[in-house]
């Protein structure tokens, strides 16, 4: 009988001092990721907004154009996406991100006639990535379209975008609804975006997905070279895709501990401060959520910030 | 995994060359399932990219002495429809290696176990559903005592199967079991007409705590105990009574709104039998019981525990698809009761053959939480109070069904089948036409008829009636048996009652099937409608399909 009182004891002992009951549930000093000073007056006053229910029944397409200021088939292809845009509004946004398959090259980099750098580390690294994944893409123009895998490519010539955006609008297979809220502070350039990803889908794996948030230029006046091999010094760059605020090319995965308890949903919230270099009131975000194993993006929101 | 399997190999490998006397036993089986759909936009089926699509799985035991081992090798090129979308690619699904004696029990890699009735630990698979926690890490059961029985396991659950590969949960489980039949252990019991076996369980979970705002507790256990009773009178027949109360401490997750509170299960089954009769008489009392290794999870992802359904199976078409009911982990307090009587041979009422009747009742009520005096937002994050048997007037499941089976000759036998089903779609969600309860009548009429020892036709005319959701159905089937070797089976489900006239639409399958020892290959051709599949309370949403089914089963 010893022997099994001795076997039982281990086994009871080995288990047993798995049990945390927790009295307090909510930290005692709440700590945030945010930049507090970005707010201007006392952090403890800072209202976080509170989402409602998200009635959008749509999925909306983002067009990625990789792109170079010195390639020369690279202006029709920005003409072609800033189109598909005009005529799908709210539905179809663009990202103009310069950068080649290998990240910084022939076309984007700079010189006496193209002195703007348009590239961004985050940039460089996705296109760096899709370089050599995925399909791969042999260089500039080319781009995605919600990162929609065709014909085993998630880059595409410009010439299927029509296509896609139209095949992509017409399913408007909404997995993942997005809706946020900015709060942009001019004293301190500070900006707290708050964000509610909503997974429709209930076989996406939510710790699967990602949410990648663009600081996107409306647009700027400056060199390209054109399709004639001819320089333009007041060619219109539109969307330009300046960096991710929270320096994440690939984003922030989803985990438990972003649900609000309240709806259920996942809910993310970033702190940035707006380079001094740029006028407010000509930049925006995309906000955008992907599936980490096929790249698709499911969602994508645009989000003024004045 | 490589490591393992090369190691499962090697010593399986070098047993069989070693004992060249005993090479040991293999024994095993297989199944693998083929769909080529068709695109049928009446239904919502649609033709998948690639067309056709295959699940396949081969299980092979090793035994060898003591030794024991075992690897499951599964594909999904891709997965057939109603399978979780993560499982894709070939490879090794299951894998363990073991030893057992009659003192000690070991088994390492992968392994199934159940605790008392589950509702604190069950690692099991369905696979019908796509359904398999698996545990993966060490299981331990020792005997030290005739009526003793020790076990312990710990391990990582099986999450799902990607890229050929599994994938496990994050959190790690690890529990202890313990279970006596003083019978064996208390001598003036030895020969006693009563039967008496105790157990009590631990199971614990670590997940670490990544929350910015709760104090997550990153151990969270459940524990509790159970009893079993027997009684037998040779003449009297059998009483029987057992209970398993299990208890599990704070354990805020996705499933109960991230909140602190406690959870309970109780479950209870009185059981009467004798020769022509048998009674069973069954409650449930569960709040707050979901319990998982990753607090994020849902639907049927990682769960530890199983919660047991207090409702009867149903296996009729109608009755069995389009209403079933799924457990709701949230919480229940349910009731049944189950009588089975066969009205004895030669009686007037019994007839030559006897006549079994079949009497079965249960329901399920949300139970009650009170709230006053709580308030979730304060530091404690506790809700409610959540008491035994506390049940709310909200009714989740209601089910009373009668049965009256016939043998009138050695070829003609008849079974006629009555069930009202009661259902809250608002909580079992079953279809998206309907709100509230659903109240539906079913009727069934089987009969059976024996041309001679080979050849037998059966057939079922089945009814289903209500003023929800897609209102009324019918449900003919044809059943033809050449013994041992054929059968064919033609079935149509007609929705004669849906108030939308265009979908008023037939679904016919017709099927075939060859048996041949320890084969058994199916061909279905026909349509499927969309819909709730569900194993013991578990369900899964299977989406409609037309198309061809070839199914082929081994075992060996």
């Amino acid at each position: 009988m010893k022997r099994v009182i001795y076997i039982a004891s281990l086994i009871a002992v080995s288990a047993f001092y798995s049990c945390d009951k927790v009295e307090q549930a909510y930290q005692q000093n709440f700590s945030t990721d945010l930049d507090t000073t970005l707010y201007p007056g006392n952090w403890s006053d800072y209202s976080f907004p509170t989402f409602t229910q998200n009635t959008n029944t749509n999925r909306n397409m983002l067009i990625e154009d990789f792109t170079g200021h010195k390639c020369t088939f690279c202006p029709a292809a920005a003409d072609l996406a800033h189109q598909l845009k005009q005529n799908n509004p709210g539905r179809v946004f663009v990202a103009s991100i310069h950068s080649g398959p290998l990240g910084m090259g022939d076309f984007q980099t700079t010189e006496t006639d193209y002195p703007e750098d348009f590239t961004n580390p985050e940039g460089l690294e996705i296109g760096t990535y899709f370089g050599t994944n995925d399909g791969g893409f042999s260089g500039n123009p080319r781009g995605p379209v919600s990162r929609i895998t065709l014909n085993g490519n998630i880059f595409q010539s410009p010439g299927a975008w029509t296509n896609m955006v139209n095949d992509g609008l017409a399913q408007n297979d909404l997995k993942v609804n997005l809706q946020s809220v900015a709060n942009y502070y001019e004293q301190t350039r500070g900006l707290y975006l708050h964000t509610e990803i909503d997974v429709l889908d209930a076989s996406l794996d939510p710790t699967n997905l990602a949410q990648v948030v663009y600081f996107i230029q409306d647009s700027l006046v400056g060199d390209q070279k054109m399709g004639d091999n001819s320089h333009n010094p007041s060619y219109i760059h539109r969307d330009i895709m300046r960096g991710c605020i929270d320096d994440r090319a690939f984003g922030r995965t989803l985990s438990s501990g972003d649900i609000n308890v309240t709806t259920g949903n996942y809910q993310l919230d970033y702190s940035y401060k707006i380079p001094d270099e740029y006028n407010v009131a000509n930049t925006h975000l995309l906000i955008y959520v992907f599936d980490k194993s096929t790249m698709e993006i499911y969602q994508v929101i645009e989000q003024e910030i004045e | 995994m490589r490591k393992l399997t090369l190691a499962i190999a090697c010593t399986c490998a070098a047993l069989a060359g070693k004992a060249q006397l005993s090479p040991g036993n293999f024994s095993g089986n297989m199944e693998s399932t083929f769909q080529y759909l068709n695109t049928d936009s009446v239904i919502g089926a649609y033709q998948p990219d690639s067309k056709a699509l295959v699940n396949s799985y081969m299980n092979v035991f090793y035994t060898q002495g003591n030794f024991k081992a075992g690897v499951r090798f599964e594909s999904y090129l891709p997965r057939i429809q109603g399978y979780p979308n993560r499982f894709d690619g070939t490879g090794i699904g299951m894998r363990y290696v073991g030893y057992a004696n009659d003192f000690v029990d070991v088994t390492v890699g992968n392994f199934y176990e159940q605790f008392g009735s589950g509702i604190m630990f069950r690692a099991y698979e369905a696979r019908a559903l796509g359904y398999d926690n698996a545990m993966d890490g060490l299981r331990l059961i020792l005997h030290p005592l005739k009526g003793i029985t020790l076990k312990g396991v710990y391990g990582r659950q099986r999450f799902s199967f990607q890229e050929g590969r599994q994938v496990f949960g994050q959190g790690i489980v690890r529990g202890a079991d313990a279970q006596f039949r003083l019978n064996d252990l208390i001598e003036p019991l030895a020969d006693s007409k009563v039967s008496v076996t105790i157990g009590g369980s631990l199971v614990s979970k670590y997940e670490p705590d990544q929350s910015d705002l709760y104090n997550l507790p990153e151990n969270v256990a459940v524990y509790g105990g159970r009893l079993d009773v027997r009684y037998t009178e040779k003449e009297l027949g059998q009483l029987g009574f057992n209970g398993e109360y299990a208890y599990k401490i704070n354990d805020p997750s996705l499933d109960n709104g991230f909140i602190y509170n406690s959870g309970h299960a109780l479950v209870m089954n009185g059981t009467y039998t004798r020769k022509g009769l048998g009674v069973l008489v069954s409650a449930k009392s569960t709040d707050n019981m979901s319990f998982r290794s990753e607090r994020g999870r849902d639907l049927q992802d990682l769960l530890i525990n199983f919660l047991p359904p207090t409702n009867k199976t149903h296996t009729y078409n109608l009755v069995a698809t389009l209403y079933p009911y799924a457990t709701q982990l949230s919480g229940e307090v349910s009731f049944q009761t189950d009588i089975l009587y066969t009205i004895p041979r030669g009686s007037k009422l019994g007839g030559k053959y006897g006549t079994t009747l079949n009497g079965n009742f249960s329901t399920t009520y949300r139970p009650m939480r009170h709230t006053r005096g709580y308030n979730v937002e304060d530091p404690s994050r506790i809700a409610y109070q959540g008491r035994i048997f506390d049940l709310s007037d909200s009714l989740y499941w209601r089910d009373i069904n009668f049965t009256i089976t016939r043998k009138f000759n050695p070829k003609f036998n008849a079974i006629l089948a009555y069930y009202n089903i009661s259902i809250n779609n608002n909580v079992a969600k079953v279809t998206n036409d309907a709100s509230g309860i659903i109240n539906a009548h079913i009727g069934v009429l089987e009969l059976g008829y024996k041309f001679n020892r080979k050849h037998a036709l059966r057939g079922e005319i089945q009814g289903l009636f209500t003023d929800k959701d897609k209102g009324d159905w019918t449900t003919l089937l044809l059943e033809y048996t050449i013994s041992p070797h054929w059968f064919f089976s033609v079935m149509d489900q007609y929705n004669y009652g849906n108030p939308k006239r265009d979908l008023r639409l037939h679904y016919l399958i017709g099927s075939f099937g060859y048996i041949h020892e320890s084969t058994r290959i199916m061909v279905l051709y026909g349509r499927q409608r969309a819909g709730l599949f569900c194993v013991g309370g578990v369900c899964r949403f299977v989406p409609a399909s037309n198309g061809l089914t070839i199914s082929f089963t081994q075992s060996f």
